[in-house]
């Protein structure tokens, strides 16, 4: 405990520094030519992003409320339906099947994924040899284009693929049929995206974990605590603001999965891999029915902006700011 | 300083203004010639190449035309098409599939007056392609392609497993036959196709059932397609002569028999010459096989037409003529890239193709084929089909169920 001595400054410095607050606020008061220019200047600088956001962000979200009010296909006249295609998404069955594709997906990518990253970064630690090249390593995933993943994934998930191939060999079963099977199909979309996605939040949890000042732990080990309660009491809960982080981002990522079940299965079989994302792009870019479309997209939103408010509330109870 | 920041914030919006230009339907190059931008599926450099001297000779016989190509996959060209008709940002000259004309269609501008005003004769065109690129009875493109679908087969496995090549006209008791011979040794006698064309092909030569009618409506429902689609899906199941599919892989049948996995695959005629310059096998076609009630094949084909959008038509239909012209189209046959859609020009590329039978197997088909009709919703079909059919062929579900929820889904 420290006990803090009071300071008593010279009068004749008090009455010095209220001066000098006086002359600042006269200034303020009566700006003067260099201030004026700066000014001008500050808002002309920030015109060209302020205009891009309000003509490549602000303007399509508009624009798109209000398609999502009308029957507007790509090619022909719009017309006015009112909330005609919300009703039509929310009776139709292939769109409940759809949100509870993603949702499926979302409970069971976001928690693999964290687990993942969050052990290599936890095993990552500076004890390891070459843990700069196992980060490389587990980052390209990451970078390299997802359509060239999906490609090699799906030579490996295949009927006489990699995966198929080996287990025949060494058991002479054959592995399921991943992607034309509807039971295996969405695990399969999952395991791929897993393995492409858990780079990123592993390079986050790793520097957040490097963060974790050493003499805490040294002091937990010195009274005893063993490297799980270290890890579980007391790095876990210093590097909370990362995984609230992690959490969030692979939530909003993930509720937006399109190209792994876009280009390894369709959305097939059947609806089994279909998301809202690819219900959207189908509906808008291959039927044409921006209207719907853009309706889905609006709901897509909504859940989003639902799942990630009650991220937020739920943060206090869990994340730990004051270390 | 006023005028300064203004001076800024007009550059900012110079810029911007910039970044939001697109490229406009037809201008003017330096030397005063139309420019016109022509879009066109590109399948590789070759094809590329092909079509670039389309571009050229074209541009160089008319004189005061310059035409650029853009190109696309066959894959992505419908969606930006789409997309670029409904945004204004649409090139003049565009390339369209018989069966998309329908979907198209609203974008594009009819060419019936163009055609009486520049005295098109269009009797010398295949009929079915004119009959294919025309909706509400107006025609919206001129056609430079047409093929009926047809069996491409490998030759070399043919002969290997013993069993005589097949012979167009030959019944689907025979394919089968053959295809249980053909299957063995982890290969297989066919790889399921679920692109609509050629299944709809398939089912209509084995037992006559359409879910494209004639009059161009569509019936997803028809329970006599539902059984030629659960005979197709026996193939995999009952007959073991094709294999699972692994997911909405469209390009996977003719992989499977560009690799040598399997003994045939359905195609059509446009792809011939490619499939024959790829394989390491003797590539040879015959007719698809016929069952009772079937015995017919679709036809499909492409033409060029004219975007609504586009600044100045009659130069347009200009360079339309000419590229559908005897001199372009023979060329284009002679080069093996397209069965032109002028008959006076077809025999160049059954003369190209090398392969012996192409001819009779045409002639076969060609009696036999009708036009594959376009319709609004055929890229939805289209979609469901490759969603969906992976569950009747890999025997999850019947043929039957497997339309039912198809037809579900489409709009009526």
């Amino acid at each position: 405990m420290t006990l803090l001595k009071p300071t008593k400054a010279p009068l004749a410095e008090v009455e010095a520094t209220i001066s000098r607050g006086r002359a600042k606020r006269k200034a303020k008061a009566e700006p003067d030519a260099q201030l004026g220019r700066r000014t001008m200047w500050g808002p002309a600088f920030a015109l060209p992003h302020g205009l891009g956001l309000a003509i490549f962000t602000l303007l399509p979200i508009v624009v798109s409320l209000v398609i999502s009010l009308f029957r507007w296909p790509l090619l022909g006249t719009p017309s006015f339906l009112g909330l005609g295609n919300y009703e039509r998404l929310f009776s139709d069955p292939i769109f409940g099947q759809v949100v509870a594709n993603t949702v499926l997906f979302v409970v069971l990518y976001v928690p693999l994924n964290l687990v993942v990253s969050l052990g290599l970064a936890a095993w990552l630690t500076p004890r390891i040899k070459g843990r700069h090249i196992f980060r490389v390593i587990f980052f390209i995933p990451s970078i390299t284009p997802v359509v060239a993943n999906v490609v090699v994934w799906r030579m490996l998930y295949q009927p006489g693929g990699f995966i198929d191939g080996t287990l025949q060999s060494a058991t002479g079963i054959s592995a399921p049929n991943f992607l034309g099977d509807e039971h295996w199909a969405m695990m399969a979309i999952v395991v791929m995206s897993v393995w492409q996605g858990f780079g990123y939040n592993m390079l986050v949890f790793s520097a957040a974990l490097d963060a974790v000042p050493e003499n805490l732990t040294e002091a937990a080990a010195i009274d005893g605590a063993n490297a799980w309660t270290i890890f579980w009491r007391i790095k876990l809960k210093l590097i909370s603001p990362s995984i609230f982080f992690g959490t969030m981002m692979t939530l909003i990522t993930s509720f937006q999965v399109f190209a792994q079940p876009f280009i390894l299965t369709k959305g097939g079989p059947g609806s089994s891999t279909s998301t809202i994302v690819l219900y959207i792009y189908n509906q808008g870019f291959q039927f044409h029915q921006l209207g719907l479309a853009s309706a889905a997209a609006w709901i897509l939103f909504v859940i989003i902006l639902g799942v990630t408010a009650v991220q937020f509330l739920g943060q206090k109870k869990w994340v730990h700011y004051d270390a | 300083m006023r005028k300064e920041a203004l001076v800024a914030g007009a550059l900012a919006l110079g810029l911007i203004g910039l970044t939001g230009c697109g490229g406009s339907s037809s201008g003017s190059t330096a030397d005063g010639k139309t420019a016109m931008t022509w879009a066109m599926w590109v399948g590789g450099t070759e094809d590329q190449k092909n079509w670039e001297k389309v571009a050229d000779d074209v541009s160089n016989t008319l004189g005061d035309v310059k035409i650029t190509l853009q190109g696309s996959t066959f894959q992505d060209y419908f969606t930006k098409m789409s997309t670029q008709l409904s945004s204004n940002t649409a090139p003049c000259l565009v390339a369209v599939q018989s069966l998309r004309t329908a979907q198209l269609k609203d974008g594009m501008l009819p060419l019936d007056d163009l055609v009486k005003k520049n005295n098109v004769d269009l009797s010398a065109f295949d009929a079915s392609m004119i009959k294919g690129l025309s909706a509400d009875n107006n025609l919206y493109a001129l056609p430079y392609d047409v093929g009926p679908v047809m069996m491409f087969y490998n030759k070399d496995m043919f002969d290997a497993a013993g069993v005589p090549v097949p012979k167009a006209g030959w019944t689907a008791d025979e394919f089968v036959a053959a295809a249980k011979k053909l299957s063995a040794n982890g290969k297989h006698a066919i790889a399921p196709n679920t692109a609509d064309l050629f299944v709809e092909s398939q089912v209509l030569a084995y037992n006559g059932g359409r879910v494209l009618k004639e009059d161009g409506t569509m019936d997803a429902s028809d329970p006599t397609f539902a059984k030629g689609l659960q005979w197709v899906s026996d193939l995999t199941n009952k007959e073991k002569v094709s294999p699972q599919l692994p997911g909405g892989d469209p390009a996977f049948s003719s992989n499977e028999f560009l690799a040598g996995n399997t003994a045939m695959n359905i195609d059509g005629p446009w792809s011939l010459l490619d499939v024959k310059g790829k394989a390491k096998f003797k590539v040879g076609v015959t007719t698809l096989p016929a069952g009772p009630g079937g015995g017919k094949t679709f036809s499909a084909g492409s033409g060029w037409g004219i975007s609504k959008q586009c600044a100045t038509p009659d130069k347009a239909f200009a360079a339309l003529k000419e590229m559908t012209g005897d001199k372009v189209l023979g060329n284009l046959a002679a080069a093996g890239r397209a069965l032109a859609a002028r008959t006076a020009q077809q025999t160049k590329w059954i003369d190209n193709a090398g392969i012996p039978g192409v001819a009779e197997t045409l002639k076969s088909a060609e009696a036999t084929a009708v036009p594959m009709p376009s319709n609004t919703n055929s890229d939805q079909l289209g979609q469901l089909f490759n969603q969906y059919l992976v569950k009747s062929i890999n025997g999850q579900q019947s043929a039957a169920d497997v339309m039912k929820d198809i037809a579900a889904q489409l709009p009526r």
